[in-house]
């Protein structure tokens, strides 16, 4: 017994959250008290599951499940490696914590009848994102992005206002845009190679290069800006101001903590195993695919946060960071060298963290107050000690101050830049941390050093619920800041594992 | 004995452990608060002269590295530039927490300002300690952020404003030193300081890129140790508490952007190299230019504060300006300055503090008569003042009488002519308050019988440093005796 769950045991993670997400809409008709449990069980069992397989893929080994098995490339394959143990934990862990924090805040935003579906589509959502990160084969990889896709856009749309509705409207047009490209490239490749599992694909694209390539660069470029729609790279990050800003506060926490990273994550898998040395070789379109994604990465970087710069909502400003801080992720896979690549995981991970803790603690806020304009948050400080020094601290990661974990992924990257010969890669960091200081300081400051109106002096702290998971968030981010080492042994197994440099 | 690997530990870790303390005690416990926090400086200091003594012993002070990722480690040691520092700023500190238990006892929010003001001297402590750059340029990062809300004390838009061009000026600063830091570590790997200079063996094709680095990382300090034209911060961040103008703007932060420089000259590229760039001439003339332009600015300024705040970033650039003399004379005044400057100007911010305390009076014109009214602080302000005019005995004399020689071997007989004319600037604006305090009518009374001028715990530091600085005039051969050992290290 036991050892067919050890064997088993990813797709045991992916089938506990999917169970759980189909079982909520039962309970919230017949019980409703069980729905948060039964959810915060299933993301806790998932984590810990993806902790055991961190554990085995920290080593090297590879657990491979073939399903029902019939092995590829008739049967499907799911397999994890240190790269997809390591967002399997970010997922999970990540996830986990918000939903804590939903637990208690969720019915202060949404109407009683809609919560059971909330916890629906938001386990159907971690579900598909799990899913994401151990798919093998082409076919199943698009499967969970479009469930994702609903999943994301029910969480957004679950607000029922018209602006929610609204958001999640344009998001689904976009992000069913970005499905459309993968799934034209897909196709694409299916064509050209008559595979669909990763490896063999691989294997063929070798063999039919010299006779397809300009096939394979297409599929390529529809990849790329496939993903980079999902993933909200600039100028294609239209749909996420008002996404992530519109949807409740877990909710924009998962959207820009997670999901935008799992399709980086995807793109990134498919960009490294399965075109390999399409992607990394040294002809005329791969290194113009690599300049793209480097230029649309510094673009991102420097126009989300010259965006974010103007906002006066809080949780808007946040989004268009997010975007910014994607630009990151892309910049890592772009640079194509094996610190490049650790800095793109590791700020996968930093970023998670880090956003996860600014707009959880921004929820916080407007949970009590109500207040979500930046302007307004003068005296919040002494209001709310404890949620404005978790703001404080992801405030800083962000920045990049060294002894947090931005820092990590910003010096990572910078040596990923020296690698790669691109030196401008150290402006555009300093540049951004620059920008970002402008726009988390005043917030700080008005809230520590401006007194708030007389009549608001008392302190308002969240519930404990809610508190605790924004207070791990921000110590997270010191911890990783302080000992990145286990986080980096994971993200180097992967980088080692992924590309033999 | 301390071990070496503890007293690091000790310097820094103290007063940062000591502000967790400070916020568990409530803010009416203002005795308890003071008491923590004049133990907590005492135990950095006395732990620092034990780490300095074994320094200057040969001993090795050093904890860590610690590493972060890929080549970075945060590391502490001691080396004898660093131990000046830190005997510095770690004895003033002591004198300048009594001076602000009586400073403070009437304002807001002590608890905060106590919790800050330690914090602080950790941070100047682990700048002081740091045994590479990357260290250093997180502990300057780190000074900016635990002095700030010390700026914006008083809370007033005025503050605010202060805070913003504080805040703006020093993380442009910081992002100077990162990617000044970032070139060199594209160069040489994560740079540590070696006595020599670390980028000293690069061959003459890096020079382009080390040209950059030198830049970057001499413009960043160049903004804390506020020279011109990067000063602008300073004179705006006289709104903070006098104590905090003190110890801060004269003392740690200034002091830390010049001891950057210093690191950046003397362990990471080393006179040689900087020589060989070519960066000498553009650096003393910045030197030069802040010299005299600040005397300049110091002369029109009517508010005491500011007047001081711009004779400081006249007389801080004394110290590059002999450094840049790339003689063994200049080197020693421009460090031997650090000390006197230390003096000298903490000294007239006291002073300043308990006239504006004391009288309630900012601008230099009310000033007339105040000695009769506060005679032991306004002769302390005598002193300091003749002791920046360069005016034998004080200790001012000393730094200027060693730039001297030092422009003279170093083949800069025009610095002759700059020093005198920044000494008769320095006369033109000290000399007028000296005088009129003492010799002019201005309504004011002395002191009431039996009663004090200030607090004791004011006055006290006032006259201890007025004594010091007329000490080390004296006996020039201490604080020289230190710094040429500290030249010898470099």
């Amino acid at each position: 017994m036991m050892g067919s769950v050890t064997a088993n045991l990813p797709v045991l993670i992916v089938a506990v959250v999917l169970i759980a997400s189909y079982l909520m809409p039962l309970f919230a008709r017949y019980r409703r008290d069980w729905c948060a449990p039964t959810a915060a069980g299933a993301l806790v069992a998932a984590f810990a599951g993806s902790a055991a397989l961190a554990a085995r893929a920290v080593t090297g080994e590879v657990v491979i499940v073939h399903l029902g098995g019939w092995s590829p490339p008739w049967g499907i394959e799911v397999a994890v490696d240190a790269l997809t143990a390591f967002m399997l934990l970010v997922l999970t862990g990540v996830a986990m914590l918000i939903l804590v924090y939903t637990i208690s805040d969720i019915g202060h935003e949404l109407a009683a009848r809609a919560v059971g579906w909330y916890y629906t589509s938001f386990l159907l959502l971690v579900a598909a994102m799990l899913g994401m990160a151990m798919a093998r084969d082409l076919f199943n990889l698009y499967v969970f992005i479009e469930v994702s896709s609903i999943g994301a856009c029910a969480l957004v749309a679950s607000r029922d206002t018209e602006e929610a509705t609204e958001a999640a409207f344009k998001y689904l047009m976009l992000a069913a845009l970005g499905s459309g490209l993968v799934l034209f490239s897909i196709g694409l490749l299916y064509q050209v190679t008559g595979n669909l599992n990763f490896a063999f694909v691989a294997e063929e694209l070798t063999l039919v290069y010299g006779r397809y390539p300009h096939v394979i660069w297409v599929a390529m470029c529809f990849m790329v800006v496939g993903f980079a729609v999902k993933a909200a790279l600039f100028p294609l990050h239209v749909w996420l101001p008002d996404a992530h800003s519109f949807a409740p506060s877990p909710s924009s926490a998962v959207l820009s903590g997670l999901v935008i990273k799992i399709y980086a994550y995807a793109m990134l898998r498919l960009l490294y195993t399965v075109f390999g040395t399409q992607f990394l070789g040294a002809d005329l379109a791969a290194s113009l695919i690599r300049v793209t994604l480097l230029t649309l990465a510094t673009l991102s970087i420097i126009g989300g946060s010259l965006f974010a710069l103007v906002q006066v909502d809080v949780k808007r400003m946040l989004a268009y960071s997010s975007v910014a801080q994607i630009g990151y992720v892309f910049l890592g896979v772009g640079l194509a060298t094996p610190s490049g690549l650790a800095a793109a995981l590791i700020h996968v991970l930093n970023h998670a963290l880090i956003k996860a803790c600014l707009f959880l603690a921004a929820g916080a806020i407007i949970y009590r107050t109500g207040k979500r304009r930046t302007v307004d948050l003068a005296g919040m400080g002494r209001r709310m000690p404890v949620t404005m020094a978790a703001f404080t601290i992801g405030a800083l990661a962000m920045i990049g101050l060294p002894l947090f974990n931005g820092f990590v992924s910003k010096w990572l990257l910078f040596v990923g830049g020296m690698q790669a010969r691109q030196p401008v890669v150290a402006g555009v960091i300093i540049l951004s941390a620059l920008l970002n200081a402008l726009y988390y300081l005043p917030i700080i400051w008005r809230a520590y050093f401006t007194p708030g109106p007389e009549q608001e002096e008392s302190q308002v702290e969240v519930p404990l619920p809610m508190l605790i998971p924004i207070g791990v968030l921000a110590l997270a981010c010191i911890l990783f800041g302080v000992w990145p080492a286990p986080a980096l042994a994971l993200v180097n197994q992967a980088v080692a594992t992924l590309v033999p440099w | 004995m301390i071990p070496g690997e503890l007293v690091p530990l000790v310097a820094v870790g103290v007063p940062l452990a000591g502000t967790l303390g400070l916020t568990l005690l409530p803010e009416i416990a203002d005795r308890r608060r003071n008491c923590w926090t004049v133990s907590c400086s005492l135990a950095v200091a006395v732990a620092v002269a034990v780490a300095a003594v074994t320094v200057f012993r040969g001993g090795r002070v050093e904890a860590g590295p610690w590493p972060l990722v890929s080549g970075l480690a945060v590391h502490l040691r001691l080396d004898p530039l660093g131990a000046l520092f830190a005997l510095i700023a770690s004895s003033l500190w002591v004198l300048a927490t009594l001076y602000s238990t009586g400073y403070m006892a009437h304002e807001d929010h002590r608890r905060r300002y106590s919790v800050f003001w330690l914090l602080s001297l950790g941070v100047t402590m682990g700048l002081a300690f740091a045994a590479n750059l990357f260290t250093l340029y997180l502990f300057y990062e780190m000074l900016t952020l635990s002095t700030y809300p010390l700026v914006v004390h008083a809370g007033s838009p005025e503050a605010a404003r202060a805070g913003w061009h504080y805040l703006g000026y020093s993380f442009a600063g910081a992002a100077l030193v990162l990617g000044g830091f970032v070139v060199l570590a594209g160069l040489l790997g994560p740079p540590a300081f070696v006595a020599g200079g670390a980028a000293a063996l690069l061959p003459a094709g890096a020079y382009p890129a080390l040209r950059l680095a030198f830049s970057c990382l001499a413009l960043g300090f160049a903004v804390k140790a506020a020279m011109i034209p990067l000063h602008g911060w300073l004179p705006l961040a006289m709104v903070a508490p006098t104590p905090v103008s003190a110890l801060l703007h004269a003392v740690a932060v200034v002091k830390a952007g010049v001891f950057g420089l210093l690191r950046t000259w003397f362990s990471l590229f080393g006179p040689e190299t900087v020589a060989a760039l070519g960066m000498v001439t553009p650096f003393l003339t910045l030197a030069a230019i802040t010299i005299g332009l600040g005397s300049v600015l110091a002369l029109q300024q009517q508010d005491l504060k500011r007047r001081l705040a711009y004779s400081t970033v006249s007389q801080l650039a004394y110290i590059p300006l002999g450094v840049a003399l790339l003689s063994p004379a200049g080197v020693a005044g421009g460090l031997v300055h650090l000390i006197n400057h230390a003096l000298m100007k903490i000294t007239l911010f006291f002073c300043a503090g308990i006239i504006i305390t004391q009288t309630g009076r900012t601008q230099v014109n009310q000033l007339s008569g105040v000695g009769r009214r506060l005679p032991l602080t306004m002769l302390a302000f005598a002193v300091a003042a003749l002791g920046m005019i360069g005016v034998i005995p004080v200790n001012g004399f000393v730094s200027k009488w060693q730039l001297v020689v030092g422009a003279l071997h170093g083949g800069e007989p025009w610095v002759l002519a700059l020093l005198a004319a920044s000494a008769l600037l320095n006369a033109a604006y000290y000399l007028p308050i000296v005088a009129g305090a003492f010799f002019r009518e201005g309504g004011f009374d002395p002191p009431p019988e039996g009663a004090q001028e200030a607090p004791l715990s004011m006055l006290g530091p006032v006259i201890l440093l007025a004594l010091a600085c007329l000490l080390t005039g004296f006996f020039p051969g201490w604080t020289l005796g230190l710094v040429r050992a500290v030249g010898l290290g470099l």
